[in-house]
Protein backbone atom coordinates (compact mmCIF):
# COMPACT_ATOMS: atom_id res chain seq x y z
CA UNK A 1 0.00 0.00 0.00
CA UNK A 2 0.99 3.34 -0.20
CA UNK A 3 0.06 4.49 3.26
CA UNK A 4 -2.03 7.22 2.13
CA UNK A 5 -5.65 7.01 3.46
CA UNK A 6 -7.94 5.03 1.39
CA UNK A 7 -9.03 6.55 -2.10
CA UNK A 8 -12.98 7.08 -2.68
CA UNK A 9 -14.94 6.51 -5.45
CA UNK A 10 -17.00 8.73 -7.68
CA UNK A 11 -14.64 11.79 -8.11
CA UNK A 12 -15.61 13.76 -11.60
CA UNK A 13 -14.12 16.58 -12.46
CA UNK A 14 -16.06 19.47 -10.42
CA UNK A 15 -15.44 17.69 -7.37
CA UNK A 16 -13.40 19.49 -4.41
CA UNK A 17 -12.30 18.19 -1.12
CA UNK A 18 -9.77 16.32 0.27
CA UNK A 19 -10.92 13.08 -1.38
CA UNK A 20 -9.59 14.82 -4.84
CA UNK A 21 -6.15 15.89 -2.70
CA UNK A 22 -6.06 12.64 -1.78
CA UNK A 23 -6.35 11.43 -5.31
CA UNK A 24 -3.80 14.47 -6.67
CA UNK A 25 -1.38 13.01 -4.28
CA UNK A 26 -1.72 9.81 -5.69
CA UNK A 27 -1.03 11.06 -8.91
CA UNK A 28 1.89 13.08 -8.36
CA UNK A 29 3.62 10.59 -6.54
CA UNK A 30 3.44 8.03 -9.62
CA UNK A 31 4.23 10.33 -11.96
CA UNK A 32 0.60 11.30 -13.83
CA UNK A 33 0.48 14.98 -12.15
CA UNK A 34 2.90 17.59 -11.61
CA UNK A 35 6.43 17.14 -13.38
CA UNK A 36 6.67 20.91 -13.58
CA UNK A 37 6.17 21.67 -10.38
CA UNK A 38 9.57 18.97 -9.49
CA UNK A 39 11.03 20.51 -12.35
CA UNK A 40 11.25 24.07 -10.72
CA UNK A 41 11.38 22.46 -7.20
CA UNK A 42 15.02 20.91 -7.85
CA UNK A 43 16.04 24.49 -8.75
CA UNK A 44 15.03 25.54 -5.65
CA UNK A 45 12.06 28.04 -7.15
CA UNK A 46 8.50 28.02 -6.49
CA UNK A 47 6.16 26.73 -8.83
CA UNK A 48 4.88 28.56 -11.20
CA UNK A 49 2.87 30.27 -10.86
CA UNK A 50 2.46 31.23 -7.20
CA UNK A 51 1.39 29.53 -4.93
CA UNK A 52 -1.69 30.02 -3.27
CA UNK A 53 -1.06 32.14 0.12
CA UNK A 54 1.67 33.71 -1.07
CA UNK A 55 1.26 37.80 -1.66
CA UNK A 56 1.05 37.73 -5.10
CA UNK A 57 -0.78 35.21 -6.32
CA UNK A 58 -4.31 37.23 -6.36
CA UNK A 59 -1.98 39.77 -8.96
CA UNK A 60 -0.44 36.92 -10.87
CA UNK A 61 -3.64 34.73 -11.22
CA UNK A 62 -4.48 31.59 -10.63
CA UNK A 63 -2.60 28.83 -12.99
CA UNK A 64 -4.24 27.02 -15.55
CA UNK A 65 -3.06 23.75 -14.05
CA UNK A 66 -3.32 21.87 -11.21
CA UNK A 67 -5.00 23.23 -8.11
CA UNK A 68 -4.99 21.01 -5.45
CA UNK A 69 -8.07 19.61 -3.99
CA UNK A 70 -10.13 20.60 -6.93
CA UNK A 71 -10.67 17.89 -9.74
CA UNK A 72 -9.92 20.04 -12.77
CA UNK A 73 -9.26 19.57 -16.42
CA UNK A 74 -5.23 18.86 -15.33
CA UNK A 75 -6.38 16.13 -12.54
CA UNK A 76 -8.89 14.73 -15.00
CA UNK A 77 -6.04 14.04 -17.77
CA UNK A 78 -3.90 12.40 -15.69
CA UNK A 79 -6.83 9.65 -14.09
CA UNK A 80 -6.93 9.52 -18.19
CA UNK A 81 -3.28 8.65 -18.08
CA UNK A 82 -3.53 6.37 -14.82
CA UNK A 83 -5.75 4.41 -16.36
CA UNK A 84 -4.87 3.89 -19.60
CA UNK A 85 -1.75 2.69 -17.99
CA UNK A 86 -3.72 0.38 -16.20
CA UNK A 87 -5.51 -0.84 -18.82
CA UNK A 88 -9.33 0.62 -17.47
CA UNK A 89 -11.24 1.90 -18.83
CA UNK A 90 -10.33 5.54 -20.12
CA UNK A 91 -12.81 8.05 -18.58
CA UNK A 92 -10.91 10.51 -16.87
CA UNK A 93 -13.33 9.93 -13.86
CA UNK A 94 -12.16 8.32 -10.08
CA UNK A 95 -14.82 5.19 -10.70
CA UNK A 96 -15.12 2.50 -8.49
CA UNK A 97 -12.47 0.19 -10.93
CA UNK A 98 -9.67 3.27 -10.78
CA UNK A 99 -10.25 3.65 -7.00
CA UNK A 100 -9.84 -0.32 -6.59
CA UNK A 101 -6.66 -0.03 -8.35
CA UNK A 102 -5.78 3.03 -6.86
CA UNK A 103 -5.78 1.54 -3.90
CA UNK A 104 -4.10 -2.17 -4.39
CA UNK A 105 -0.65 -2.95 -3.21
CA UNK A 106 2.13 -1.54 -5.14
CA UNK A 107 5.87 -0.68 -5.28
CA UNK A 108 6.34 2.68 -4.39
CA UNK A 109 8.33 3.58 -7.60
CA UNK A 110 6.93 6.21 -10.13
CA UNK A 111 5.12 5.08 -13.30
CA UNK A 112 6.63 5.74 -16.75
CA UNK A 113 3.73 6.99 -18.82
CA UNK A 114 5.09 9.86 -20.40
CA UNK A 115 8.61 8.80 -20.57
CA UNK A 116 8.79 5.40 -22.33
CA UNK A 117 6.07 5.93 -24.97
CA UNK A 118 8.44 7.39 -27.48
CA UNK A 119 10.38 4.84 -29.71
CA UNK A 120 13.60 5.19 -31.95
CA UNK A 121 14.69 3.67 -35.24
CA UNK A 122 18.04 2.51 -33.12
CA UNK A 123 20.06 4.98 -35.50
CA UNK A 124 21.56 8.29 -34.60
CA UNK A 125 23.67 10.61 -36.64
CA UNK A 126 27.45 10.34 -35.31
CA UNK A 127 27.17 14.44 -35.35
CA UNK A 128 25.79 16.96 -33.79
CA UNK A 129 26.23 19.56 -36.40
CA UNK A 130 23.82 18.51 -39.33
CA UNK A 131 23.55 20.20 -42.58
CA UNK A 132 20.42 20.35 -44.68
CA UNK A 133 19.48 21.92 -48.05
CA UNK A 134 16.15 22.30 -49.77
CA UNK A 135 16.28 20.93 -53.32
CA UNK A 136 12.92 22.24 -54.39
CA UNK A 137 9.89 24.11 -53.10
CA UNK A 138 6.22 23.56 -53.25
CA UNK A 139 4.03 26.08 -55.14
CA UNK A 140 1.72 26.41 -52.52
CA UNK A 141 4.48 28.48 -50.69
CA UNK A 142 6.85 30.89 -51.46
CA UNK A 143 10.73 29.68 -51.14
CA UNK A 144 10.61 31.65 -48.19
CA UNK A 145 8.00 30.47 -46.44
CA UNK A 146 8.97 27.22 -46.72
CA UNK A 147 12.90 27.94 -45.54
CA UNK A 148 10.78 30.10 -42.70
CA UNK A 149 8.98 26.95 -42.06
CA UNK A 150 12.09 24.36 -41.98
CA UNK A 151 14.16 26.65 -39.71
CA UNK A 152 10.92 26.37 -37.19
CA UNK A 153 10.51 22.74 -37.07
CA UNK A 154 14.33 22.69 -36.85
CA UNK A 155 14.40 25.08 -34.34
CA UNK A 156 11.76 22.61 -32.09
CA UNK A 157 14.27 19.82 -31.66
CA UNK A 158 17.39 21.83 -31.56
CA UNK A 159 16.02 24.16 -28.22
CA UNK A 160 16.21 20.91 -26.21
CA UNK A 161 19.27 19.05 -27.80
CA UNK A 162 22.91 19.85 -28.64
CA UNK A 163 22.19 19.31 -32.48
CA UNK A 164 23.32 22.67 -34.80
CA UNK A 165 21.02 22.83 -37.91
CA UNK A 166 22.61 24.55 -40.55
CA UNK A 167 21.72 25.41 -44.07
CA UNK A 168 24.67 25.04 -47.19
CA UNK A 169 24.00 24.44 -50.60
CA UNK A 170 23.36 20.93 -52.77
CA UNK A 171 26.56 20.25 -54.01
CA UNK A 172 28.01 20.62 -49.90
CA UNK A 173 26.46 16.91 -49.76
CA UNK A 174 23.83 17.82 -46.41
CA UNK A 175 23.04 15.10 -43.86
CA UNK A 176 19.54 15.96 -44.57
CA UNK A 177 17.95 16.70 -47.61
CA UNK A 178 14.25 18.37 -48.12
CA UNK A 179 11.88 17.50 -51.13
CA UNK A 180 8.66 17.89 -52.62
CA UNK A 181 7.67 15.27 -54.63
CA UNK A 182 4.63 13.34 -55.89
CA UNK A 183 3.58 10.19 -57.26
CA UNK A 184 6.72 7.67 -58.05
CA UNK A 185 9.83 9.99 -56.97
CA UNK A 186 12.89 7.34 -57.01
CA UNK A 187 13.73 6.33 -53.38
CA UNK A 188 11.31 3.10 -53.69
CA UNK A 189 8.22 5.31 -51.30
CA UNK A 190 5.76 6.74 -54.54
CA UNK A 191 3.46 8.50 -52.91
CA UNK A 192 -0.53 8.28 -53.06
CA UNK A 193 -1.88 11.10 -54.14
CA UNK A 194 -3.68 14.03 -51.73
CA UNK A 195 -4.47 12.43 -48.17
CA UNK A 196 -2.72 8.64 -47.39
CA UNK A 197 0.02 9.67 -45.91
CA UNK A 198 1.22 13.22 -45.99
CA UNK A 199 5.31 12.60 -45.91
CA UNK A 200 7.54 10.60 -44.99
CA UNK A 201 11.18 10.58 -44.22
CA UNK A 202 14.80 8.29 -43.51
CA UNK A 203 16.00 7.43 -40.26
CA UNK A 204 19.95 8.78 -39.72
CA UNK A 205 22.96 7.15 -41.44
CA UNK A 206 24.90 4.30 -40.30
CA UNK A 207 28.94 5.04 -40.80
CA UNK A 208 30.47 4.01 -43.00
CA UNK A 209 27.47 4.48 -45.12
CA UNK A 210 28.39 8.18 -46.96
CA UNK A 211 26.03 11.07 -45.26
CA UNK A 212 25.10 11.82 -48.65
CA UNK A 213 23.25 8.88 -48.84
CA UNK A 214 19.27 9.02 -48.91
CA UNK A 215 19.35 8.43 -44.89
CA UNK A 216 18.14 11.25 -43.29
CA UNK A 217 16.20 12.81 -45.86
CA UNK A 218 12.53 14.74 -45.68
CA UNK A 219 10.05 13.59 -48.45
CA UNK A 220 7.06 16.00 -48.72
CA UNK A 221 3.98 14.50 -50.95
CA UNK A 222 3.22 17.23 -53.51
CA UNK A 223 0.16 16.32 -54.13
CA UNK A 224 -0.86 17.81 -50.35
CA UNK A 225 -1.88 21.28 -50.10
CA UNK A 226 0.87 23.31 -47.97
CA UNK A 227 0.36 26.01 -45.67
CA UNK A 228 1.85 28.21 -42.95
CA UNK A 229 -1.31 29.60 -42.01
CA UNK A 230 -2.81 29.40 -39.09
CA UNK A 231 -5.22 28.35 -38.87
CA UNK A 232 -4.88 26.71 -42.03
CA UNK A 233 -8.14 26.42 -44.60
CA UNK A 234 -10.10 23.12 -44.76
CA UNK A 235 -7.71 20.72 -46.94
CA UNK A 236 -4.55 22.12 -46.72
CA UNK A 237 -1.63 20.94 -44.21
CA UNK A 238 0.74 22.26 -41.80
CA UNK A 239 4.35 22.59 -43.41
CA UNK A 240 5.49 23.22 -39.87
CA UNK A 241 4.14 20.34 -38.19
CA UNK A 242 4.63 18.18 -40.81
CA UNK A 243 8.35 18.80 -41.72
CA UNK A 244 9.09 18.95 -37.55
CA UNK A 245 7.52 15.45 -37.49
CA UNK A 246 9.50 14.00 -40.50
CA UNK A 247 12.56 15.48 -39.00
CA UNK A 248 11.86 13.81 -35.67
CA UNK A 249 12.29 10.52 -38.06
CA UNK A 250 15.41 12.34 -39.88
CA UNK A 251 16.75 11.97 -36.36
CA UNK A 252 16.09 8.32 -35.35
CA UNK A 253 12.68 8.85 -33.55
CA UNK A 254 9.83 6.40 -34.74
CA UNK A 255 6.33 7.04 -33.42
CA UNK A 256 4.96 7.64 -30.37
CA UNK A 257 2.06 6.48 -28.70
CA UNK A 258 0.82 9.22 -26.76
CA UNK A 259 -1.51 10.68 -27.78
CA UNK A 260 -0.73 14.45 -27.82
CA UNK A 261 3.42 13.86 -28.41
CA UNK A 262 4.67 15.62 -31.57
CA UNK A 263 5.88 11.86 -33.42
CA UNK A 264 2.38 10.25 -32.21
CA UNK A 265 1.28 8.37 -35.62
CA UNK A 266 -1.37 10.85 -36.69
CA UNK A 267 -1.59 14.80 -37.93
CA UNK A 268 -4.47 16.68 -36.02
CA UNK A 269 -3.56 19.79 -37.65
CA UNK A 270 -1.26 22.44 -36.43
CA UNK A 271 1.52 21.81 -33.41
CA UNK A 272 4.17 23.56 -33.59
CA UNK A 273 5.73 22.34 -30.50
CA UNK A 274 7.80 19.40 -28.47
CA UNK A 275 6.45 17.78 -25.83
CA UNK A 276 7.70 16.01 -22.96
CA UNK A 277 7.84 12.24 -24.41
CA UNK A 278 9.21 14.07 -27.34
CA UNK A 279 12.11 15.52 -25.68
CA UNK A 280 12.12 12.16 -23.46
CA UNK A 281 12.97 10.67 -26.75
CA UNK A 282 15.41 13.00 -28.67
CA UNK A 283 17.43 13.16 -25.74
CA UNK A 284 17.81 9.46 -25.17
CA UNK A 285 19.48 9.44 -28.57
CA UNK A 286 21.74 13.21 -28.40
CA UNK A 287 21.36 14.38 -24.19
CA UNK A 288 20.41 17.79 -22.97
CA UNK A 289 23.19 19.92 -23.70
CA UNK A 290 25.85 21.53 -21.51
CA UNK A 291 24.86 25.25 -20.43
CA UNK A 292 27.76 27.37 -20.74
CA UNK A 293 25.75 30.76 -19.40
CA UNK A 294 22.28 31.82 -18.45
CA UNK A 295 21.30 35.06 -18.46
CA UNK A 296 17.51 36.37 -17.45
CA UNK A 297 15.89 39.49 -17.23
CA UNK A 298 12.64 40.85 -14.96
CA UNK A 299 9.47 41.04 -16.58
CA UNK A 300 9.43 44.40 -15.61
CA UNK A 301 12.20 44.88 -18.65
CA UNK A 302 9.67 44.93 -21.13
CA UNK A 303 9.58 47.19 -24.20
CA UNK A 304 5.85 47.77 -25.90
CA UNK A 305 6.56 48.31 -29.48
CA UNK A 306 2.80 50.04 -30.59
CA UNK A 307 1.70 51.95 -27.21
CA UNK A 308 -1.79 52.97 -28.85
CA UNK A 309 -3.07 49.29 -28.70
CA UNK A 310 -2.20 49.13 -25.20
CA UNK A 311 -5.26 49.88 -22.94
CA UNK A 312 -3.00 49.37 -19.25
CA UNK A 313 0.20 48.53 -18.20
CA UNK A 314 0.93 48.18 -14.83
CA UNK A 315 4.64 47.15 -13.22
CA UNK A 316 5.08 45.18 -10.10
CA UNK A 317 7.88 44.43 -8.24
CA UNK A 318 9.33 41.06 -11.05
CA UNK A 319 6.71 41.26 -13.95
CA UNK A 320 4.60 43.65 -16.23
CA UNK A 321 0.79 43.16 -16.45
CA UNK A 322 -0.33 44.47 -20.02
CA UNK A 323 -3.90 44.55 -20.92
CA UNK A 324 -4.10 44.89 -24.91
CA UNK A 325 -7.12 46.89 -26.57
CA UNK A 326 -9.13 44.90 -27.81
CA UNK A 327 -9.07 42.75 -31.42
CA UNK A 328 -5.36 44.48 -31.77
CA UNK A 329 -1.74 42.99 -32.11
CA UNK A 330 1.76 44.31 -30.77
CA UNK A 331 5.28 43.33 -30.48
CA UNK A 332 6.78 43.58 -26.72
CA UNK A 333 10.38 43.47 -26.31
CA UNK A 334 13.49 41.98 -24.45
CA UNK A 335 16.72 42.61 -24.57
CA UNK A 336 18.45 40.04 -22.40
CA UNK A 337 21.93 41.01 -21.05
CA UNK A 338 24.34 38.88 -23.49
CA UNK A 339 27.81 38.17 -22.26
CA UNK A 340 29.42 37.96 -25.60
CA UNK A 341 32.97 36.50 -25.01
CA UNK A 342 33.09 34.89 -21.66
CA UNK A 343 37.17 33.33 -20.26
CA UNK A 344 38.18 34.28 -23.83
CA UNK A 345 35.83 31.98 -25.57
CA UNK A 346 32.97 33.50 -27.84
CA UNK A 347 29.55 32.12 -26.43
CA UNK A 348 27.02 30.79 -28.99
CA UNK A 349 22.94 31.54 -28.61
CA UNK A 350 21.15 27.53 -27.85
CA UNK A 351 17.45 29.02 -26.72
CA UNK A 352 15.09 31.63 -25.75
CA UNK A 353 12.70 31.07 -22.75
CA UNK A 354 9.38 32.73 -21.63
CA UNK A 355 7.69 32.68 -18.16
CA UNK A 356 4.14 34.47 -18.68
CA UNK A 357 0.83 34.06 -17.46
CA UNK A 358 -2.13 35.46 -19.97
CA UNK A 359 -6.08 35.81 -19.48
CA UNK A 360 -6.64 33.15 -22.01
CA UNK A 361 -7.75 32.95 -25.35
CA UNK A 362 -8.24 36.39 -25.93
CA UNK A 363 -4.46 37.03 -24.87
CA UNK A 364 -2.37 35.02 -27.17
CA UNK A 365 1.50 34.74 -28.15
CA UNK A 366 1.44 34.61 -31.80
CA UNK A 367 4.74 34.89 -32.68
CA UNK A 368 8.35 34.68 -30.75
CA UNK A 369 11.15 35.79 -32.59
CA UNK A 370 14.80 35.58 -31.00
CA UNK A 371 17.52 38.38 -32.21
CA UNK A 372 21.59 38.79 -32.10
CA UNK A 373 21.34 42.56 -32.81
CA UNK A 374 19.09 43.65 -35.85
CA UNK A 375 19.76 39.60 -36.96
CA UNK A 376 17.12 37.57 -36.94
CA UNK A 377 18.45 34.16 -35.52
CA UNK A 378 14.81 32.14 -34.91
CA UNK A 379 11.17 32.62 -35.39
CA UNK A 380 8.75 30.56 -33.98
CA UNK A 381 5.41 31.69 -35.61
CA UNK A 382 2.11 30.80 -34.95
CA UNK A 383 3.04 29.13 -31.91
CA UNK A 384 -0.76 30.76 -30.26
CA UNK A 385 0.39 30.14 -26.56
CA UNK A 386 -1.87 31.13 -23.51
CA UNK A 387 -2.81 30.31 -20.11
CA UNK A 388 0.18 29.44 -18.07
CA UNK A 389 3.41 28.88 -19.74
CA UNK A 390 6.15 28.49 -16.28
CA UNK A 391 8.55 27.69 -18.94
CA UNK A 392 8.45 27.86 -22.63
CA UNK A 393 11.22 27.38 -24.66
CA UNK A 394 12.02 28.60 -28.37
CA UNK A 395 15.27 26.84 -29.65
CA UNK A 396 17.49 28.50 -32.09
CA UNK A 397 18.09 26.08 -35.07
CA UNK A 398 22.04 27.10 -36.74
CA UNK A 399 22.86 27.99 -32.76
CA UNK A 400 25.02 30.71 -34.25
CA UNK A 401 27.95 32.63 -32.09
CA UNK A 402 26.73 35.82 -30.36
CA UNK A 403 28.05 38.65 -31.73
CA UNK A 404 26.01 41.69 -30.65
CA UNK A 405 23.64 40.83 -28.15
CA UNK A 406 19.89 39.12 -27.54
CA UNK A 407 16.60 39.81 -28.00
CA UNK A 408 13.41 38.49 -27.78
CA UNK A 409 9.97 39.61 -29.23
CA UNK A 410 7.07 38.30 -28.36
CA UNK A 411 4.03 38.85 -30.80
CA UNK A 412 0.63 38.77 -29.28
CA UNK A 413 -2.83 39.21 -30.39
CA UNK A 414 -5.30 40.61 -28.49
CA UNK A 415 -9.57 39.14 -28.90
CA UNK A 416 -12.38 41.01 -27.19
CA UNK A 417 -12.99 39.17 -23.41
CA UNK A 418 -12.76 40.93 -20.35
CA UNK A 419 -9.55 42.83 -19.20
CA UNK A 420 -9.14 39.81 -17.37
CA UNK A 421 -9.06 37.94 -20.39
CA UNK A 422 -6.57 40.04 -22.33
CA UNK A 423 -3.82 40.78 -19.60
CA UNK A 424 -0.41 39.35 -20.19
CA UNK A 425 1.58 38.82 -17.30
CA UNK A 426 5.47 38.86 -18.67
CA UNK A 427 7.53 37.45 -15.88
CA UNK A 428 11.11 36.94 -16.96
CA UNK A 429 12.54 35.98 -20.59
CA UNK A 430 16.15 34.31 -20.40
CA UNK A 431 18.83 32.91 -23.14
CA UNK A 432 20.89 29.98 -22.76
CA UNK A 433 24.51 29.97 -24.17
CA UNK A 434 26.90 27.10 -25.09
CA UNK A 435 30.66 27.81 -25.63
CA UNK B 1 -3.41 -11.71 -47.75
CA UNK B 2 -4.35 -10.53 -44.47
CA UNK B 3 -7.83 -10.23 -43.07
CA UNK B 4 -9.32 -6.62 -41.23
CA UNK B 5 -12.13 -5.94 -39.70
CA UNK B 6 -13.43 -2.81 -37.35
CA UNK B 7 -14.37 -2.97 -34.28
CA UNK B 8 -16.69 0.30 -32.77
CA UNK B 9 -15.02 1.31 -29.45
CA UNK B 10 -16.99 4.77 -30.25
CA UNK B 11 -20.02 4.50 -28.15
CA UNK B 12 -21.84 5.92 -31.41
CA UNK B 13 -23.34 3.59 -34.21
CA UNK B 14 -21.02 4.48 -36.92
CA UNK B 15 -22.98 4.85 -40.62
CA UNK B 16 -19.63 3.92 -42.72
CA UNK B 17 -16.63 3.44 -41.73
CA UNK B 18 -13.04 3.34 -44.66
CA UNK B 19 -9.84 2.44 -44.21
CA UNK B 20 -6.90 3.25 -46.59
CA UNK B 21 -4.13 0.92 -46.11
CA UNK B 22 -0.99 1.03 -47.89
CA UNK B 23 -1.36 0.74 -52.07
CA UNK B 24 -5.27 2.13 -51.92
CA UNK B 25 -5.41 5.63 -50.73
CA UNK B 26 -7.21 6.12 -53.43
CA UNK B 27 -9.49 2.79 -53.14
CA UNK B 28 -10.27 2.27 -49.37
CA UNK B 29 -11.84 -0.73 -48.01
CA UNK B 30 -15.54 0.05 -47.14
CA UNK B 31 -16.32 -1.58 -43.50
CA UNK B 32 -19.75 -0.16 -44.01
CA UNK B 33 -21.96 0.68 -40.64
CA UNK B 34 -20.64 -0.71 -37.48
CA UNK B 35 -23.15 -0.83 -34.43
CA UNK B 36 -21.67 0.27 -31.01
CA UNK B 37 -19.58 -2.59 -29.53
CA UNK B 38 -20.02 -4.40 -32.55
CA UNK B 39 -17.54 -5.76 -35.07
CA UNK B 40 -17.83 -5.17 -39.16
CA UNK B 41 -17.16 -8.57 -41.17
CA UNK B 42 -13.26 -9.31 -41.70
CA UNK B 43 -12.17 -8.33 -45.18
CA UNK B 44 -8.82 -9.27 -47.09
CA UNK B 45 -6.31 -6.57 -47.49
CA UNK B 46 -2.97 -7.12 -49.22
CA UNK B 47 -0.56 -5.11 -46.59
CA UNK B 48 -1.71 -4.26 -43.00
CA UNK B 49 0.40 -1.34 -40.78
CA UNK B 50 -0.19 0.06 -37.26
CA UNK B 51 -1.57 2.59 -38.73
CA UNK B 52 -3.70 3.92 -41.64
CA UNK B 53 -6.37 6.79 -43.07
CA UNK B 54 -9.59 6.22 -41.36
CA UNK B 55 -13.15 7.75 -42.32
CA UNK B 56 -16.02 7.74 -40.17
CA UNK B 57 -19.55 8.87 -40.31
CA UNK B 58 -21.55 9.17 -37.42
CA UNK B 59 -23.85 11.27 -35.20
CA UNK B 60 -21.41 13.76 -35.18
CA UNK B 61 -20.52 14.00 -38.66
CA UNK B 62 -17.75 12.96 -40.67
CA UNK B 63 -14.59 12.49 -38.81
CA UNK B 64 -10.98 11.22 -40.15
CA UNK B 65 -7.81 9.91 -38.80
CA UNK B 66 -4.85 11.18 -41.11
CA UNK B 67 -0.96 9.92 -40.46
CA UNK B 68 1.79 11.83 -41.15
CA UNK B 69 3.20 8.66 -42.44
CA UNK B 70 4.27 5.19 -42.35
CA UNK B 71 8.08 5.68 -40.98
CA UNK B 72 9.42 2.83 -39.45
CA UNK B 73 6.02 0.53 -39.36
CA UNK B 74 6.49 -2.58 -41.14
CA UNK B 75 4.28 -4.78 -42.85
CA UNK B 76 2.50 -7.38 -40.86
CA UNK B 77 2.69 -11.04 -41.65
CA UNK B 78 -0.28 -12.95 -42.89
CA UNK B 79 -3.27 -13.06 -39.87
CA UNK B 80 -6.24 -11.99 -38.74
CA UNK B 81 -6.27 -8.01 -37.04
CA UNK B 82 -9.04 -5.96 -35.87
CA UNK B 83 -8.92 -2.16 -36.04
CA UNK B 84 -10.47 -0.57 -32.55
CA UNK B 85 -11.92 2.48 -33.09
CA UNK B 86 -12.70 4.96 -30.39
CA UNK B 87 -12.94 8.32 -29.26
CA UNK B 88 -10.37 9.98 -26.62
CA UNK B 89 -12.58 13.34 -25.77
CA UNK B 90 -13.83 14.43 -29.37
CA UNK B 91 -10.76 13.17 -30.94
CA UNK B 92 -10.88 9.88 -32.87
CA UNK B 93 -8.47 6.93 -31.74
CA UNK B 94 -7.15 3.78 -34.00
CA UNK B 95 -6.32 0.69 -32.49
CA UNK B 96 -4.65 -2.31 -34.24
CA UNK B 97 -4.72 -5.81 -32.72
CA UNK B 98 -4.08 -9.12 -33.60
CA UNK B 99 -6.85 -11.83 -33.49
CA UNK B 100 -6.47 -15.21 -32.12
CA UNK B 101 -8.14 -17.24 -35.20
CA UNK B 102 -11.22 -18.26 -33.35
CA UNK B 103 -12.05 -14.69 -32.63
CA UNK B 104 -14.48 -14.59 -35.41
CA UNK B 105 -16.00 -18.12 -35.13
CA UNK B 106 -19.56 -18.30 -34.68
CA UNK B 107 -20.92 -18.44 -30.92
Amino acid sequence: MTGQTEIRADLAEGTTGDEVDQVQGYLERFGYLGPIAERFAAFGSQPFPLAEGDDLADLVGRPAGVERGTFDSATADAVRRFQEFAGLSVTGVVDGATAARMNAPRCGNPDAPDLAEFSTSGRKWATTNLRYAIDNTTPDLSPGQVTTAVEQAFALWAGHTPLRFTPVAMSAGPEIVIRFAAGDHGDGSPFDGPSGVLAHAFFPSVPPAPVTAIMGDAHFDEAETWTVTVPPAAGTIDLVTVAAHEFGHSLGLGHSSVAGALMAPFYGGPHRAVEADDIAGIQSLYGGFPIAHAMWTHGTDLHVEVDANVESIQRFGFFTRVVGRPNTTNWYHFAVPTPVIVDGNRLAFARAMLRLVTGGPDAVVRDVHVYDGSSRIAAHQAVNLSGSLPFAVFGVPHKPDVFWGAGISVGVRTGTGSTAERRMDFISAGIDFLR
Amino acid sequence: MARVRVRNDTGSRLDAVRIHPPGREQDPVDFGPVEVGGSSDYREVRDVRRFARVEVSGPGGDRALQPFDLVGEEALPPGRYTYRLGLAGDRLTLDLEADREADDAPG
